[in-house]
């Protein structure tokens, strides 16, 4: 959407390249590596800044990368399977709390659901890290049935 | 709010100026946006 606006509005072709590998951090460190020539940008969300804390990145987005823009913002949200019993974050943190070991699943390692998950966690007082970094490599439509 | 908010990023960026030191104008030949993606992800199948 945003390729075809640019396309139309500057009378030049702007090709949009979905490049998969390590998570999306390929990605991030191709543009970072690219040529500085305004030729290469990067349109990602935030894991950009969340990612390097949890995984290795070839390149170090503060200094490799010069933000542009915040295109749109992306809202993070908790859905449990309707057979939990849980109506309210309190109640799901209550039962969290009695069963450790619950496993959620997002998209991916190192981006903000998981950074939010890890801090769902600690305020639930759980201790099922190994489990969770687990779950978090499955894509979602997989694990979130088996929580 | 949020189209408001997505129409003035667009504005944004359309108002780049180039990079380089160059006498050219932006862009002068095709732009490449790189977005990542996880592996085995797809897009949710719309309900009927």
């Amino acid at each position: 959407m945003i390729g075809e606006y640019l396309s139309r509005a500057l009378g030049q072709q702007f090709i949009v390249e979905n490049r998969s590998g390590a998570g999306g951090l390929a990605a991030i460190e191709a543009v970072g590596k690219s040529a500085p020539d305004g030729y290469t940008i990067l349109v990602t969300t935030d894991r950009v800044a969340s990612a390097p804390h949890v995984l290795k990145l070839g390149v170090n987005p503060v200094t490799d990368l010069s933000p542009v823009i915040q295109i749109s913002r992306q809202p993070v949200v908790l859905a449990v399977h309707p057979s939990l019993g849980v109506a309210s974050l309190a109640e799901f943190l209550a039962l969290a709390r009695a069963r450790p070991g619950m496993s959620y699943a997002t998209s991916g390692v190192g981006i903000h659901q998981h950074v939010a998950g890890e801090w769902l966690q600690k305020l639930a007082g759980s201790s099922s890290r190994s489990s969770l970094i687990a779950a978090a490599r499955r894509p979602p439509t997989t694990s979130l049935p088996g929580m | 709010m949020a189209m408001l908010r997505f129409l003035g990023g667009l504005l944004a960026l359309i108002s780049l100026q180039p990079v380089a030191s160059s006498a050219e104008t932006w862009p002068s030949r095709p732009v490449r946006l790189i977005v990542p993606v996880v592996a085995g992800a797809r897009p949710t199948p719309r309900r009927a």
